[in-house]
């Protein structure tokens, strides 16, 4: 309920500092809703990484351009919302309908441990083909910031 | 005790998603439409743990949403460098 009503405020609001305020309510509905889903250490990373990092940015962002960022107009928002609830009807009734064939086994390992299990075995190469992905923006925005000094 | 099933989940995410979309496809200030991008990982993200909770009791789905974290992370910083840069050229050009 936190988490879709101060989402569905983000459609309507104004004011981008507020609506940034906001969205931190989002998160942190977004990561209770992963403590239901047994899922502890996904909680935590994304209330440190959507919280502490990327909303930080986009304060900063607000703050350094503001002239620029406060343009309000909307486009199209009616045409748009009918289009979308539509699909999102015909979404609903497809999840209603649908029988699902659900598990309740129970696993005993922490989540820390079966995550890492997962990614050191699974899904390594992955793992580290992400890993240079994000080394490599590293060192592109490094660079980026050496040219403007 | 309230049971909280798969159903449930899936139609928020499914919520997420939509106003997400419509986030994106009306707003025209760029943090707004990253706020929507963002807010359709969230809802990709939740499917991804809901299902790996509900279907098959293994990690995977969790590790798969750890990705699209890393993913949203990467957009994020992009975006905002973006932004920097087009604020930079249009008052370099004023």
């Amino acid at each position: 309920m936190l988490t879709v009503a101060t989402a569905g405020y983000v459609l309507f609001s104004t004011d981008v500092k507020r609506t940034l305020f906001v969205l931190q309510f989002t998160i942190m509905g977004a990561s209770g809703l992963f403590l239901l889903l047994n899922a502890e250490y996904l909680s935590v990373v994304y209330i440190i990484v959507f919280i502490g990092i990327i909303n930080l940015l986009r304060y900063y962002l607000v703050e350094a351009d503001n002239e620029h960022l406060m343009n309000y107009s909307v486009r199209y928002f009616p045409l748009a919302s009918f289009t979308i609830i539509l699909f999102l009807a015909v979404v609903s009734g497809t999840l209603i309908s649908s029988r699902w064939n659900e598990s309740n086994s129970f696993s005993h390992e922490t989540t820390i441990a079966g995550i890492g299990n997962v990614l050191m075995n699974i899904y390594f190469l992955p793992f580290e083909i992400v890993s240079l992905f994000v080394f490599i923006i590293l060192f592109g925005e490094l660079s980026n910031a050496k040219n403007k000094q | 005790m309230i049971h909280f099933g798969l159903n449930h989940f899936l139609f928020v995410s499914c919520l997420l998603f939509g106003i997400g979309l419509i986030t994106v496809v009306t707003k025209r200030n760029s943090v707004l439409i990253l706020i929507g991008v963002e807010l359709m990982f969230t809802s990709a993200c939740l499917n991804f743990v809901t299902f790996g909770k509900f279907s098959s009791q293994t990690f995977e789905g969790q590790t798969i949403a750890l990705f699209t974290i890393f993913i949203i992370v990467v957009q994020s910083v992009i975006g905002f460098f973006i932004v920097r840069e087009m604020k930079t050229r249009k008052t370099k050009q004023l």
